[in-house]
């Protein structure tokens, strides 16, 4: 049977800068920026997108584009038995995609909750107490929060209603989880950038401190930035360019994803910055007082500034629902981009049907998803979240040494540029052979060292073991014997 | 706001939107 397709190569670059555009555009990256050197971050930053972000995302697009077949059946096109890399992708895809359309749970409730703006007062309280119910340990796990459970639900029957009928639909829908939340973040910025104090908050994020590119810290963190922003390493830009037609322009793709995602994250710098400035200015505290990052950034910090915004109930209520509806949309196309790639992987390597297994990936993730809606959901969620960004590096690291060093990376280079806009040169195999393997390696010890030196978050070891490396484990193990239950099924049919 | 501020902010600017217009335009020359 003939491959589905996209409707065009712009549904797919829309596709793709959806999947890449995320909660971390808004909640990591500008904070990044502001404790890395403020504009003059952005030198590293800019430097670590051509560098390795390009290089990587037209790596995962030439093994889609070209093998024609989702992360699960690619690399093993391009050496024997390196498939368990696309399941051990799909294994991290599949974990992170389970607490994250949590995150959009709690997005729900609090676009119920702009309606009376309900936290205002004590954003905090509101968040860890009434959302959250947070309980006093990793181990209490204290019941249910089944508001956050409706909410996971919606997301995921949002989610089911996308992707089942495959990439046709999904190219329609980006236009809009692509479009409006660009739209609404303009109209945040708008908002903001006419607030008193909001030019103070900008200080802070632009202001370049030069000295702070003496750091390698900041250039580490610029790489991680670029790395975990693009979407690389889940399978999911493998599975989405394995649409595209073979003679599609892999480069040109590539570069228009990767600037316009950076751009987002730097448009979103501003309308979180111009309200941490209105917030400082508003309760008399320097800006590094308010500044925040993660979900302490969108659930507490932020509402606290929208309660406290003039105009009263209605305007608050508005600007409140406007920024939980962006945060959805930005989060809605990135969860069903991973779901897009455990779909194709099973449906290339099992033949399933996309139904079916839209079906059972949908409803398996929601269940688990009940972890993180416990009284303990959010400690579990940190937890998890940590050590599945480990796995991003390991995919990193082993797709690039695959292609550099157990391939011909000459081969790839000529191949990309017979189709493309854009010609690369030799520094793109500098690159895959040695600068960003150099990178990725150089981020995997240094977090080793850091984890052994100072265990993360303070959570007892049992926990760290069980959500942490006995996780990461389990599922490279599940992707060997995946990648082993394939291989015997294809030899049984004489493939 | 500073200069400096001002300056790094409308250079990030014309280098991230200055590559996506390159992009696009690459593109469509294909």
């Amino acid at each position: 049977m003939a491959r589905e397709k996209w409707n065009n190569q712009f549904a797919f670059i829309m596709a793709a800068i959806g999947s890449a555009i995320g909660l971390g555009n808004v909640w990591r990256f500008p904070y990044m920026a502001y404790d890395n050197g403020g504009g003059a971050f952005f030198i590293p930053y800019i430097l670590a997108l051509l560098t390795t972000g390009v290089p990587l995302l037209i790596l995962e697009y030439y093994l889609g584009v070209r093998k024609q077949v989702g992360p699960t059946e690619s690399y093993g096109l391009i050496r024997k038995n390196a498939n368990y890399i696309g399941w051990f992708s799909l294994g991290i895809a599949a974990m992170i995609t389970i607490y994250y359309t949590v995150i959009m749970g709690w997005a729900w409730n609090y676009m119920y909750h702009s309606f009376h703006v309900n936290w205002s007062g004590d954003a905090s309280g509101f968040f860890y107490n009434n959302v959250l119910g947070l309980s006093d340990g990793v181990g209490n796990l204290g019941g249910i929060r089944w508001p956050i459970v409706f909410g996971n639900l919606l997301t995921w029957v949002s989610i089911f209603l996308i992707v089942f009928k495959g990439v046709k639909v999904v190219g329609k829908v980006v236009n809009w989880t692509v479009g409006v939340p660009w739209a609404l973040l303009l109209l945040i910025i708008i908002r903001g950038i006419t607030l008193k104090g909001s030019l103070t908050g900008l200080e802070y994020y632009l202001r370049p401190d030069f000295s702070k590119l003496l750091e390698p810290s900041v250039w580490l963190a610029a790489y991680g930035q670029i790395f975990f922003s693009l979407s690389l390493g889940f399978g999911i830009m493998i599975a989405y360019s394995s649409y595209l037609p073979e003679d599609s322009d892999i480069n040109g793709s590539s570069w228009i994803v990767a600037f316009s995602n950076c751009l987002t994250s730097f448009f979103a710098g501003f309308a979180v910055f111009s309200i941490l400035g209105y917030l400082a200015v508003s309760t008399n505290q320097p800006v590094s007082e308010v500044v925040a990052s993660g979900p302490g950034l969108a659930f507490v910090t932020y509402p606290t500034a929208i309660a406290k915004l003039p105009g009263g109930i209605v305007t608050q209520a508005i600007f409140g629902l406007a920024f939980f509806f962006m945060l959805l949309l930005l989060g809605i196309d990135s969860a069903f981009s991973l779901v897009e790639a455990i779909i194709t992987g099973f449906k290339d390597s099992f033949n399933f049907k996309r139904e079916t297994v839209t079906f059972w990936v949908t409803l398996l993730g929601f269940i688990l998803g009940t972890l993180y809606c416990t009284y303990a959901g959010l400690y579990w969620l940190d937890i998890v979240d940590h050590w599945m960004n480990w796995g991003l590096v390991i995919v990193g690291l082993l797709e690039s040494i695959l292609i550099g060093w157990f391939y011909d990376p000459h081969k790839v280079l000529e191949d990309v540029n017979s189709t493309s806009s854009i010609k690369l040169n030799g520094f793109w195999i500098f690159s895959i052979k040695y600068l960003t393997p150099a990178i990725l390696l150089i981020t995997l010890i240094s977090n080793f060292y850091t984890e052994f030196s100072k265990p993360y978050g303070g959570y007892p070891l049992w926990a760290r073991l069980v959500g942490g490396w006995f996780l990461l484990l389990a599922i490279f193990i599940l992707s060997i014997y995946l990648q082993k239950l394939v291989r015997n099924k294809n030899a049984k049919l004489g493939k | 706001m500073s200069l400096g501020a001002i300056i790094s902010g409308i250079i990030i600017l014309v280098i991230l939107f200055g590559g996506v217009i390159y992009g696009v335009y690459k593109l469509r020359q294909k």
